[in-house]
């Protein structure tokens, strides 16, 4: 097995609203340079762990979180915690991409710049590298001070990678990210994703089993179980597929 | 039937409006004639001697509003920016009930307030600019600041609120502070709706009456040397509406030329307060749509 | 530093926010210290005596509705009509947006110059000298503007199947509008003239060259000649005269009914607003 140490741990993380519990006690180890999949139906909370893992669960107004995320084996609710540099570092990609209205390359640089002073060839460096890695680079290369809202969505979505890497995070958090991509843009995110793993860790959420399939080294299938979301059971791709024993992986898999 | 009625009672609104706009420029001709350009150019308002020239009204309607401007929009823009951007959604409509009921109260009672509140500290604030009275541009122009400043925090709400949430939530998981969202991302985006919001201010406060009239002193051709002139707002000035809701207004009907140096004013503040209400209009507009 | 002016730029927007607050409690504070005291059953029903200086308030507050009623019956047909043409008849996308402009202009247009317009129209032109016809009117104008945007916003909320189905029944175009639209429309109408004569309610421009005299009226009984009292007009003409403390508790007081009368017809509409804006974000 892999000797690896945990880059995420997260501990019976449970998020809730005053009403009602959103997910319970999701306890997962997330391995350095792997893709982590969290599979599971619609409502389950998948998405809610995932902002859980950057803090991004703090900007909901009611929104509590119980239990612990760890990245590096340090707690990232620990008080003196600065939640918006672990957000640099633990990068998220959202399921529309969200571009700001600005040149492409002002886009790059949206958040790095503000993280740090850069000179100008330093940023420049910056964002040729950021673009290639996110495989824009070849596509805009001629027209970097074009607004970006005239990039296809596809290309969008590969910004919005460029924007996250530029200000290099270890980890990056995906939340369904070609759900509004056509098959072929689709096909460029989980190249590129695949790719990222060398450098990077990734937690991706899908819906697609032949994405997860595809591009996954680890998965986790959270479902509903008593009208709250939680972990049902977690291990490679296929041996979570195959999990018939526990009825709503077996519901999941058969009826994509 | 009820077709032909909406058509019938929208032809009134329409006629209306329409011999509104007429009617003051028709009554205002004999003025015109009378003084020519020099109607708009000079400072002089001799009603017995039939001299007849608007400009420090003019400049008295400009001051009280530009002061009214410099005091409401920073502090508007920031109520603004923290109901928009920090408070949770059911507290922000709380808080902008509470501003809309702010925006309700009558000028006769902001002007009230003025007379007893605003008159005496401003003269005791700047006695050593030696003004004559507390009744001043200044006076006109802070009391004017809050009675627009809840048209500047809900126009600027609203246009802050028009931005989508996916845009501060993918600066957030950049990194970005709350701040750095709201200065790169939100506010660059919402400019348009931000610059409605002055220009809507600042139609309202030139357009405001009873207010003014209250506190401004009503000192006819009061009008300094440069208009840049600080000291001058701590004189006493008139205003365009403080001329025109003065007594004058009955004494002046009947003699042709003196009642068309008063529609002349109305006219004036007419083009004045609809550019700025238009302009403002088209800003709130998207810039494709 | 930049958590510090993180820090720095909520601290300035909470500031802010607190001063707009701040100022309407501390207005409302001082009315209603300063006027509290004149409040009593006799402030409402007697009449004005010695200048103001005595009795009540009777006939200005009634002076006041008369004119708030005589605007919003004669608004409310205009305001239907037009935010029909907009929603129903007109067929151009280019003329009913100049509608909407020319009514956003309507609405920047300054309350003393409707006041002027009424003066020469109406009490010269017609000779109705101060009437309360004549104010009512010119209030009426005052408020079209947003008694119309809240009902062309309420009938554009109307989902498009009610129509559908409505048609599908057979009904014509005049009978989709009274059973369908302006039914499921009116809380608009009723909405957008309590905010209206909530603005209307405080204004001395409009009627103090067309309406309102400071005393020696009562029930009007005709058009010509007929002027009434009114509240802001009362508390216009005393804070321009005596600080006598006599006339001064009376006049606070009149502040005070007055900005009631205002923060009442302002919360009135409040629930089909909130109802609206509920909608509008679930729906």
């Amino acid at each position: 097995m892999d000797k690896r140490p945990n880059i995420l741990q997260t501990s019976q993380l449970s998020v809730s609203v005053p009403s009602r519990t959103l997910v319970r006690d999701v306890t997962v180890g997330i391995t350095e340079n792997q893709v982590f999949g969290l599979i599971g139906p619609s409502g389950a909370g998948k998405s809610t762990v995932l902002r859980a893992l950057n803090r991004m669960t703090d900007l909901v107004p009611g929104l509590k979180v119980t239990g612990d995320v760890q990245l590096h084996g340090r707690s990232i609710f620990a008080p003196g915690t600065d939640a918006n540099a672990l957000r640099a570092k633990v990068g998220m990609l959202f399921q529309q991409p969200v571009v700001f209205p600005a040149s492409i390359v002002d886009n790059v640089l949206f958040g790095a710049r503000r993280l740090q002073s850069l000179s100008k060839s330093v940023q420049a460096e910056l964002a040729e590298s950021a673009l290639q890695e996110a495989a824009l680079w070849s596509e805009v290369k001629d027209r970097l001070k074009a607004p970006a809202a005239k990039l296809s969505v596809g290309q969008q979505q590969r910004l919005c990678l460029a924007r996250a890497l530029a200000t290099k995070p270890e980890v990056i958090l995906m939340d369904e990210p070609t759900s509004a991509l056509d098959p072929r843009s689709t096909e460029a995110i989980e190249a590129l994703i695949k790719r990222l793993k060398s450098r990077h860790t990734i937690v991706l959420v899908t819906h697609n089993l032949r994405q997860a399939r595809n591009v996954g080294d680890q998965l986790a299938f959270i479902g509903v179980r008593d009208g709250v979301g939680q972990l049902l059971c977690e291990g490679t791709v296929e041996s979570v597929l195959n999990r018939t024993d526990v009825a709503e992986v077996d519901e999941y898999v058969c009826c994509q | 039937m009820t077709k032909t009625l909406s058509w019938l009672f929208s032809l009134l609104a329409v006629a209306t409006m329409g011999l509104l706009l007429g009617i003051f420029i028709w009554q205002s001709v004999p003025v015109w004639k009378h003084e020519g350009w020099s109607y708009l150019w000079e400072k002089k308002w001799y009603f017995r001697q039939h001299e007849f020239g608007v400009m420090s009204m003019v400049y008295g309607t400009l001051i009280v509003s530009i002061i009214a401007l410099v005091l409401a929009v920073p502090v508007g823009w920031g109520a603004a920016v923290f109901t928009s951007e920090y408070l949770p959604r059911r507290v922000r409509m709380a808080v902008k009930i509470l501003i809309e009921l702010l925006a309700g109260v009558p000028g006769v009672i902001y002007g009230l307030l003025g007379i007893l509140l605003l008159r005496d500290w401003v003269y005791d604030t700047f006695e050593a600019f030696e003004p004559l009275s507390g009744d001043t541009l200044l006076t006109a122009g802070i009391l004017l600041a809050v009675m627009i400043l809840p048209t500047v925090v809900t126009l600027s709400d609203d246009a802050l609120r028009a931005i989508p949430s996916a845009q501060r939530l993918a600066a957030r998981g950049l990194g970005l502070t709350r701040a750095e969202t709201i200065f790169s991302v939100i506010i660059p985006q919402a400019a348009r709706g931000l610059g409605a919001s002055v220009l809507l201010a600042l139609g309202r406060a030139m357009g405001e009456t009873t207010a003014v009239f209250l506190v401004v002193g009503r000192q006819d051709n009061n009008l300094p040397d440069s208009w840049f002139s600080l000291r001058a707002w701590l004189d006493s000035g008139q205003t365009i509406t403080s001329k025109l809701v003065s007594s004058e207004t009955n004494i002046a009907y009947g003699d042709s030329i003196h009642w068309g140096a008063m529609v002349g004013l109305g006219l004036i503040l007419l083009v004045m307060t609809g550019a700025a209400t238009l302009v403002g209009t088209f800003f709130t507009r998207k810039p494709h749509a | 530093m930049r958590k510090f002016l993180d820090a720095v730029t909520a601290l300035i927007a909470f500031a802010c926010a607190l001063l707009a607050l701040a100022l309407l409690g501390g207005l409302v504070y001082v009315i209603v210290q300063k006027g509290g005291p004149a409040i009593s059953w006799g402030f409402f029903t007697e009449q004005i005596r010695l200048v103001g200086a005595a009795g009540g308030i009777f006939w200005n507050l009634i002076g006041t509705l008369i004119l708030l009623l005589t605007a919003f019956l004669a608004s409310a047909p205009i305001a239907i009509a037009l935010a029909l043409m907009e929603r129903v008849w007109l067929k151009s996308e280019t003329s009913r947006s100049i509608l909407r402009t020319g009514l956003y202009a309507i609405n920047g247009v300054p309350s003393i110059v409707f006041g002027i317009f009424g003066f020469i129209v109406l009490v010269q032109w017609c000779g109705w000298g101060k009437s309360w016809l004549a104010g009512g009117l010119i209030l009426a104008m005052v408020i079209l503007p947003t008694v119309t945007v809240a009902l062309m916003e309420r009938l554009k909320a109307i989902p498009a199947k009610y129509v559908e189905a409505a048609a599908g029944l057979g009904l014509s175009r005049s009978q989709i509008i009274w059973a369908v639209l302006l039914r499921q429309s009116w809380g608009g109408l009723i909405t957008g003239s309590l905010l209206g004569l909530a603005r209307a309610a405080g204004e001395v421009a409009p009627i103090m060259f067309t309406a309102t005299i400071f005393a020696g009226a009562a029930m009007p009984h005709a058009i010509k000649e007929s002027p009434v009292l009114s509240l802001p007009y009362h508390i216009f003409i005393l804070a321009q005269d005596s600080f006598d403390p006599g006339v001064g508790s009376k006049l606070w007081g009149s502040a005070l009914v007055l900005l009631g009368l205002v923060f009442s017809l302002s919360l009135a509409a409040l629930p089909t607003r909130l109802r609206i804006h509920e909608e509008a974000h679930h729906g």
